[in-house]
């Protein structure tokens, strides 16, 4: 009976690995780093791999989901391995506009489904594998509570990293976005730059431009907010989306922007 | 006339029926040719596409025989032993092989003998373009030919002409020790194979076979276990083969045959050559949903009908991902062949550079291989570019404060936006060669913050020089 100790312990350590999957294990490698010491700070780390992160724009860029998809690029151009980038309508993603924000072009391999519809079976699938570094989806419809827990376990499985961008419909534009079991939910905005002073120009030249992140939603951590600004862009921006923060980062646990989306209550 | 340079000078190669009345023959010199036939048409020879038709015509024999082979530059050999009863006979026989050949639109002369020696010999030189004849009597028959059918190089020929010896008959009398001590043992061991006294081995072309595997059932089957079941068992045998010939599948099909007689068929293709068992099943057990077993499957065969030369292995998936960041290409061609097999094709794809400056058309779309992987573009562009382009770009209503000038505020989509800084403008000039629009359209692309912040990249597209100006349009092609 004895001699079958050790054995029972590592069962049972292997059964406790599994319940709680891989939060259990820790390392280096289990956190993509975002480049901005803030943000990595408040995640201890970075974005957690093999989960999903949903991000959402504002305003105009609510459909277009530029920003986003720019911030996402920028993370993803810090870490090696290939993105598959996937939508059901015709991408318009922009090479030179990737390389900009410092992402290999040739490194992303972009799938247009056919329809919509086929994005979240596709989505699970494409998690599923092994050896790719993320998977960016984009969405006009917001995924259920099931289908994301589902998306969320391939994620697990395969350890890619999903980033899902909320690009709604017209008509869904104004609604706010459900909840969902994703690890952390992001929405990225711009502010107005701070103009340099030009006594001759009758429209100034814009400043650095500036960025807010709110990290609306966080499992098992706060929300957040920062802004960020972004160094000039003939200064070649490709190391990160922004070195210098420009007002000390106002880390908001009161979290004012909750409100908006609402989501944090709603998940266990 | 067919002509070629055999390093010296230009020769003939061949000559139809014409020129032969003429007198133009084989291996005299183009010059010589052209001298007694001054209206001679002659082109260039390519003894390499003859040799390959040559193959293919013996290819085409295997309908004949399983064991044929090329003969020399202008000859098939076909082993015909126990073909014969099959036609009624070597007379029906030989009647039959000259149709089939006359249809192909070619002339033949051909010839049943004992020995391949004798019949190529027979096929060459008799008088007569069809000649059978029996078993052991190919001394006699042989006996009026001239040397040259006993297939020598030229210098034996040669001096075998000098001796004095102009047929084949001549040598079976003459003393053989002083013949091979002159000419070699070339000669007599040519003579001996000709007559059947020593064996002339042959070597048969082997025809590459598709690689196919078959498995019937002893009772029909319907679900998709089973079918999935027999997948894997037909896809471990063809990569064996595969594996084993050092090639990879490119299209595979599925051939499921239902008991009522009708067949299902599945096609797969891949990027690069595959023999990955289990890549290759993946792929096929996602199609297996399409399949409609009706009353159930009786047999399925599995073919690969495109392989290609497989390069180096790769590692496959399980060296890769875990905990250790996956470095540079790793195994994903078997994720691209399922998306690509799925939503078909041109649906996944790299974006490649392109040449040209105009943002919309400064790339392309090209499909994804795994064997790629990440390709380092390098570009040049390093002027503030938008993640996402608007395709097309869309007409804004903007106010200008005056020519050259960047807008004062524009409408999108509805949405009235102020605009309070601009940078700008980054001119680009059309490309007259796209539109049909007159030469010198340029775009003055600005760089626009709006009150609350959102920067868009708007340009205002119009003709460079026009008498009066003509009112500019402005598109809205990006958000930053």
């Amino acid at each position: 009976m004895k001699r079958h100790d050790p054995d029972t312990i590592l069962l049972l350590r292997e059964q406790i690995a599994r319940i709680e999957r891989h939060h259990g294990a820790s390392g280096a490698g289990r956190r993509l780093a975002t480049g901005l010491d803030d943000l990595d700070d408040h995640l201890k780390g970075g974005l957690l791999r093999g989960a999903l992160h949903e991000f959402c724009g504002v305003r105009q860029d609510r459909a277009l989901c530029a920003r986003p998809a720019h911030f996402a690029a920028s993370i993803l151009a810090r870490h090696p391995g290939q993105i598959v980038w996937l939508s059901g309508t015709p991408l318009d993603l922009h090479a030179d506009g990737l390389h900009a924000a410092g992402l290999s072009p040739g490194r992303v391999i972009c799938v247009e489904a056919a329809s919509s519809g086929e994005v979240p079976a596709l989505c699970e699938d494409i998690l599923r594998e092994k050896g790719l570094l993320a998977l960016v989806a984009e969405l006009d419809t917001p995924l259920t509570l099931t289908t994301s827990r589902r998306l969320q376990l391939a994620a697990e499985t395969g350890r890619v990293t999903g980033f899902l961008l909320h690009r709604p419909a017209h008509r869904q534009r104004d609604r706010p976005l459900p909840p969902s079991a994703c690890h952390t939910r992001w929405r990225i905005s711009s502010e107005p730059s701070i103009l340099p002073f030009s006594p001759t120009a009758l429209i100034p030249p814009p400043g650095p431009p500036r960025r807010r992140v709110e990290l609306l939603r966080q499992r098992a951590g706060r929300p957040a907010s920062w802004l960020f600004e972004v160094p000039e862009h003939d200064t070649p921006y490709s190391v990160s989306l922004a070195s210098p923060v420009a007002n000390r980062s106002v880390a908001s646990p009161s979290s004012r922007h909750l409100h908006v989306v609402g989501a944090g209550a709603a998940l266990p | 006339m067919l002509h070629y340079h055999d390093g010296r000078r230009l020769t003939v190669l061949a000559a139809d029926a014409t020129a032969q009345a003429r007198g133009v023959r084989p291996g005299m010199s183009l010059a010589h040719a052209r001298a007694l036939a001054p209206d001679l048409h002659a082109t260039d020879g390519t003894p390499d596409a003859d040799r390959l038709a040559l193959t293919r015509l013996t290819e085409w024999f295997l309908w004949l025989s399983p064991i044929v082979a090329p003969d020399g530059e202008d000859g098939v050999w076909v082993d015909t032993a126990g073909c014969a009863h099959l036609h009624g006979g070597e007379a029906p026989m030989m009647a039959e092989i000259r149709r089939r050949i006359q249809s192909l639109g070619y002339t033949c002369r051909l010839a049943f003998a004992d020995t391949p020696g004798a019949a190529s010999a027979l096929a060459r030189f008799a008088r007569v373009p069809c000649t059978i004849i029996s078993p052991g009597t190919q001394r006699q028959a042989l006996a009026a030919l001239p040397v040259q059918a006993l297939r020598l190089a030229p210098p034996e020929t040669d001096a075998l002409l000098r001796l004095g010896f102009r047929t084949v008959g001549a040598l079976y009398d003459t003393p053989r020790a002083p013949l091979a001590r002159r000419l070699g043992g070339t000669v007599l061991a040519r003579l001996d194979q000709v007559l059947g006294l020593l064996p002339e081995p042959v070597q048969p072309i082997r025809p590459i076979e598709a690689i196919r595997e078959r498995r019937s059932f002893v009772e029909p089957i319907a679900t998709a276990g089973a079918l999935a079941t027999v997948i894997a068992v037909l896809v471990r045998a063809i990569c064996e083969t595969l594996e084993g010939r050092g090639e990879g599948a490119r299209l595979v099909d599925l051939l499921c045959e239902r008991v009522d007689g009708t067949v299902q068929a599945i096609r797969i293709g891949t990027a690069s050559p595959v023999a990955d068992p289990v890549h290759l099943s993946r792929l096929l057990d996602e199609r297996i949903p399409i399949i409609e077993p009706g009353f159930g499957i009786e047999a399925m065969t599995l073919v690969v009908t495109r392989a290609e030369i497989r390069g180096a292995a790769v590692p496959t998936g399980e060296l890769v991902g875990q905990d250790d960041v996956p470095q540079g290409r790793s195994n994903i061609s078997c994720l691209l062949d399922r998306l690509q097999n799925r939503l078909g094709p041109g649906r996944v794809s790299i974006m490649e550079p392109a040449a040209s400056h105009l943002p919309e058309f400064s790339q392309t779309r090209c499909p994804a291989s795994g064997e790629k992987g990440t390709i380092s573009a390098d570009r040049a562009c390093s002027w503030p570019r938008p993640v996402r382009l608007l395709n097309p770009p869309e007409p804004v209503d903007v106010t200008i404060a005056g020519p050259e000038e960047p807008p004062t505020s524009f409408r999108w989509r509805g949405v009235h936006s102020v605009i309070r800084a601009a940078d700008g403008p980054e001119r680009l000039h059309e490309e007259w060669w796209r539109s049909a629009d007159p030469y010198g359209v340029v775009r003055d692309y600005w760089i626009v913050e709006d009150n609350a912040g959102e920067r868009y990249w708007i340009f205002c597209r119009a003709p460079l020089a026009e008498v009066p100006p003509a009112p500019p349009d402005w598109f809205l092609h990006g958000l930053f």
